[in-house]
Formats: C-alpha cells, sequence, structure tokens
C-alpha cells in the first residue's frame, strides 16, 4: 500500500478514535522518510477552502444590503436554515460512507466563517451595538471545540487568526479607553511578544499531546510574533515616557501568566528542555522591557529603544544557536533573513532621522540599487562557478 | 461517542450562541419601556452587518451639560443619566455613578468614555443599502429623534428613529418618490 493511502486510512482510524495521533505519527515515522507527497489531495484542500471563503464573502455581501422586502422572521429563518444546512453538509461529508473528506473540511471552514454573518443579521435585526472585540472572541469560543475534535488546518488557520486579531483588538480598546489612542497603540507592542511565547509555549504542549499537528502552525507563529514584538519595540517611538502605570503591562502580563501555565503543563509532561527555553525566553522578554524602562528612574527615549534592540539580537542568536543544535538549516535562514531586516531598519531609521524628505529617498534608492548590483555580481560569480 | 453526536456537541455552542442573542433581544424588548431620545445621526458603514446609522444621543454629553459627579469617576466606569419628560422627549436631568432608587424614574445606563462622554452600547441604527440616509434631516423640520426601549438596568435598545416627524421607513421612502417625480 503507498504512504498517501495509508496515511489516509490512519487518519481515519483517528477519527473514528482506532487510533491515537502519537501512534499515528509512530507508525509513519517507522515507516521511514515520506516518499511522495499527497499533493493532490492538498490541491483539492486549497481549492475547496478557497470557494469556502469566497462563498463566506457573498453571503456577507448579502447581509450587508439589509433588504427590507423581507421581514426580520424570515431573514432569521433563511441564514439560521442555511447555516445550519451548511453544518449537516460538513458532518455528511466528513463521516458518511463514501465521503469527501476535504469537501467537508472546506464546509466546516464555510460554517465557521458564517457564524459571524448570522451574528451580523441578529446585530442588524435588533440593532445591536457592535462589540467587535468580544464577538470576536464568541467566534474563537464557539468554533474551539470543533478544533479540538476535527485538529483539521483549514479550522486551526482561522481560529488562530481570530484570536490574535481578538487579542491585539480587545486589548487595544481596553488600553484606549484608559489613556486615548495613542497609548492603546503602544500598549499592544508589548502584547505581540506576549502572544509569541503563548503561541510557542502551546506548540511546545501540543507536540506532547495527540494534537502534534497543531505544533505546525502555532510553532512558527511563536517566532515571528516574538520577534516582531521585540522588532517593534526596537523603534525609538516605541516607548512610554509617562511613569509607571501598572494597568499598563496588564495584557501582556495576561499573555505571560498563560503561557507560563501552558509550560509548566508542558514540562510535567516531559517536553524537551530546548523546546521549552524559546517560549521561556519570549515570556522573560515581554515583560522585561516595560519593567526596566521604569524602573531606570527617569524614563529615558534612549532606554526603551536600546532594550527592544539588544533583546531583539540576543532572541536572533538565540535563534541562530537553536537551529544549529537542531542542524535545521531553514532556522538558521530565518534568523540571517530577519537579522537583515533589524540592520536595514535600523539603517533606514537612522537615515531617516538624518537626511529628511526628498534625500532620504535619493539615498534609500542608491542603497538599494547597490545591493541589487552586489547580488547580480555575485550570482554571476556562482553561476559561473557552478558551469 | 459516534462521530456525527460528536461532531452535533461541537457545533452546538456556536448555534446556542446566535440563538442566545436573539432570546435574549426579544425578552428585553417585551420587557422595555419606551422613550424618545434627542439625536444627532451620521452615517457609516460596518463590514459584517452593512450600512447603519450612528445615533448619537444628546444625553452623551451630560457630564458637561447637567449636575454630574464632582470628580467624575475613571474612564470605563459605569455612569446613570436620569431623564425627565420634556413634551415628547426624554432629556438628561443629571449624572450618577449609582441607578435611581425610585422605579418610576427613567435612566440610561452607560460607560464613561475618554473626553467625558457617555456610551450607551445602542448607538448603530442598521439602514437598507438604498435608503435615504437619516444624517440628512433637516433641524428645522424636526432633526432626527430615536424610539428606544430601556430595561431595567437602564440598558436602552434601539427601537427606531422618528424623522422630520415621522418614522424612518416612511421618511426614505417619501424621498424616493419625491426623487422619482
Amino acid at each position: 500500500m503507498r504512504r498517501p493511502k495509508l496515511a489516509e486510512v490512519l487518519d481515519g482510524m483517528v477519527r473514528e478514535c482506532e487510533l491515537t495521533e502519537r501512534q499515528r505519527t509512530g507508525i509513519l515515522e517507522r515507516l521511514g522518510p515520506t516518499g511522495s507527497r499527497p499533493i493532490a489531495a492538498l490541491i483539492i484542500t486549497v481549492l475547496a477552502s478557497f470557494g469556502a471563503v469566497l462563498f463566506a464573502m457573498g453571503v456577507l455581501y448579502l447581509i450587508g444590503y439589509n433588504w427590507w422586502q423581507f421581514s426580520p422572521g424570515t431573514q432569521l429563518s433563511i441564514m439560521g436554515g442555511f447555516w445550519l444546512g451548511v453544518h449537516i453538509a460538513a458532518a455528511m461529508c466528513s463521516h458518511a460512507p463514501g465521503r469527501y473528506p476535504r469537501v467537508g473540511q472546506a464546509l466546516e471552514l464555510l460554517a465557521l466563517l458564517l457564524f459571524i454573518g448570522a451574528v451580523g443579521l441578529v446585530a442588524q435585526i435588533y440593532h445591536i451595538e457592535s462589540e467587535e472585540p468580544w464577538a470576536f472572541f464568541a467566534w474563537w469560543l464557539c468554533y474551539l471545540p470543533l478544533l479540538l475534535w476535527r485538529g483539521t488546518l483549514t479550522l486551526q488557520l482561522p481560529l488562530t487568526a481570530i484570536f490574535f486579531v481578538w487579542a491585539m483588538w480587545h486589548s487595544h480598546e481596553w488600553l484606549r479607553l484608559r489613556e486615548g489612542m495613542r497609548y492603546g497603540e503602544l500598549g499592544v507592542f508589548y502584547l505581540v511578544t506576549g502572544l509569541g511565547a503563548l503561541f510557542s509555549s502551546l506548540a511546545v504542549l501540543c507536540s506532547t499531546t495527540a494534537r502534534a499537528r497543531f505544533a505546525v502552525l502555532w510553532a512558527p507563529l511563536g517566532t515571528l510574533a516574538g520577534f516582531f514584538g521585540l522588532y517593534l519595540l526596537s523603534f525609538h517611538d516605541a516607548v512610554w515616557l509617562e511613569g509607571p502605570k501598572a494597568y499598563r503591562l496588564v495584557p501582556t502580563g495576561l499573555a505571560v501568566a498563560l503561557s507560563a501555565a501552558v509550560l509548566f503543563i508542558a514540562w510535567r509532561r516531559k517536553a524537551a528542555a530546548l523546546d521549552l527555553l524559546e517560549p521561556g525566553l519570549l515570556a522573560l522578554a515581554a515583560l522585561l522591557v516595560p519593567i526596566l524602562i521604569w524602573s531606570s528612574g527617569t524614563p529615558s527615549a534612549l532606554v526603551g529603544p536600546l532594550l527592544g534592540n539588544l533583546l531583539t539580537l540576543g532572541y536572533l542568536i538565540f535563534l541562530v544557536w537553536r537551529g544549529l543544535r537542531r542542524a535545521q538549516a531553514a532556522e538558521l535562514h530565518l534568523a540571517l533573513g530577519l537579522f537583515a531586516l533589524l540592520v536595514v531598519t535600523r539603517y533606514l531609521e537612522y537615515l531617516w532621522d538624518k537626511l529628511e524628505g526628498a534625500y532620504a529617498f535619493l539615498a534609500t534608492g542608491a542603497l538599494l540599487l547597490a545591493l541589487g548590483w552586489f547580488l547580480e555580481r555575485r550570482r554571476r560569480a556562482l553561476m559561473r562557478r557552478i558551469a | 461517542m459516534k462521530p456525527l453526536s460528536m461532531y452535533v456537541l461541537c457545533s452546538l455552542p456556536g448555534v446556542a450562541c446566535v440563538a442566545g442573542m436573539v432570546l435574549r433581544e426579544e425578552m428585553a424588548l417585551a420587557r422595555g419601556r419606551e422613550l424618545l431620545l434627542d439625536t444627532r445621526p451620521v452615517d457609516p458603514m460596518s463590514l459584517f452587518s452593512g450600512r447603519y446609522a450612528t445615533v448619537h444621543f444628546v444625553a452623551e454629553n451630560a457630564p458637561t451639560s447637567v449636575p454630574a459627579p464632582d470628580p467624575l469617576p475613571g474612564y470605563g466606569s459605569r455612569v446613570h443619566v436620569w431623564l425627565r419628560q420634556e413634551g415628547r422627549l426624554h432629556v438628561p436631568e443629571r449624572v450618577t455613578t449609582e441607578r435611581p432608587q425610585d422605579p418610576s424614574v427613567p435612566f440610561l445606563r452607560g460607560t464613561l468614555m475618554y473626553g467625558n462622554t457617555i456610551d450607551f452600547d445602542a448607538t448603530q441604527f442598521y439602514i437598507p443599502h438604498e435608503a435615504r440616509d437619516p444624517a440628512l434631516a433637516e433641524r428645522g423640520k424636526g432633526g432626527v429623534q430615536a424610539r428606544v426601549s430601556v430595561d431595567a438596568s437602564g440598558r436602552a435598545r434601539l427601537l427606531g428613529l422618528i424623522v422630520e416627524g415621522v418614522p424612518f421607513e416612511q421618511w426614505s421612502r417619501s424621498g424616493d418618490q419625491r426623487e422619482r417625480r
């Protein structure tokens, strides 16, 4: 039996609860390195999921028209019936005999997207104030059980995005209510690293459970969110110059506390020490910058960016070290790419301060042209060597 | 548990959430008390639920226009605007942090926002895509008032708009007919 076919059978057995995820992974590992990848299956999933997204956009568009030719009862019946119908169709495609699991996954995605359409319709009929951050939280929470049971990427990806958006948006609104727009924006900078720590810890925890496949998305997401959180703090604008106010750290503190709890469970489940290191460092960094700025006595515009840059560099060095330990070229390439981004950003930031307006554009353009010339020269030399 | 039963169980929270919203609104409307408030609408758009008019109640500025606690509580605090009837309209009388003890006193519950305004959580009046914009109503002809249903906790829910003295739907249709002529 070919490996993709066997993997599909094993997937079915996992869904029927005849095998655990760990047993499935173990069997596939014993079969040795992967041969041909089930590209056709992937294409079908992507195609059908794209169709689901387009369909959901169409439904939202129709709701946006607010047709008053239909009575509110009729509108609710049509939407509710259709939404339930999509759920039933998804279940039938996934589980009925002679099933279509990939179309079933796409229909699950459609059902997930239609939830916000149904909420929007109810809000429209009853003139309910849009409480978007809470609506996003409810959206995520309502479909979390389906994700935990099904464990598919078509649900994990949008639900992760919804959670991320909710956490950022809600924190922004919460801080804005207390401090006004600007501080609300700065406050969420600190949260990005906290969320990086959270996703990174979740990835470590998942790798010790039957849902190891969740780590495929959450591990790189944790790394990128961790980096970009610190990267945002490395700009010279990203510092609160006023004195310490403990509530500013509440959103980040919550993310870090949650991450610590997840890490503790992962540690109890015997996760590898090397895996635990990244979320631990990110959680520490998320709280370190604001605490050090405020404990430095007179807050200065220099302390924040300096710390931000040092921590970003430290994190990149950690990624290189871990990449070498794991012998993962992809991680090394990522760290080098992010380092290049950091250097170019600092260069441009400095340039913008020194040369305003047209001169800054001229200097940046000249730099990129010189970089292009250098890369082309290197490429030509490499091609000559290969020939 | 069978996969289909499991599927139903996992999909239940979402369905229950939407059904719960409908039930909550229906119950609140059935038990609420109807008031008429002066408003100034503007016309934005929501990504998920379409076109609506943002209804700014005159009572939103109550902390600076009628007696209020001095100093005002912190931003994000719950406040109550006591109302009194003037003709057909209910207008703000005072702002307090506690709700009135007398159940016959009409009041609105809100949240104190940055800039000392009050958010009443009832500012979006959804209007059809092709309807006339209520923000264009002329104040000289009667302006715009909001019909709200207020429950026992003081939470307001929008029922409709009275534009230039007539219900919004009628005002919008009469405008269409005038344009056609």
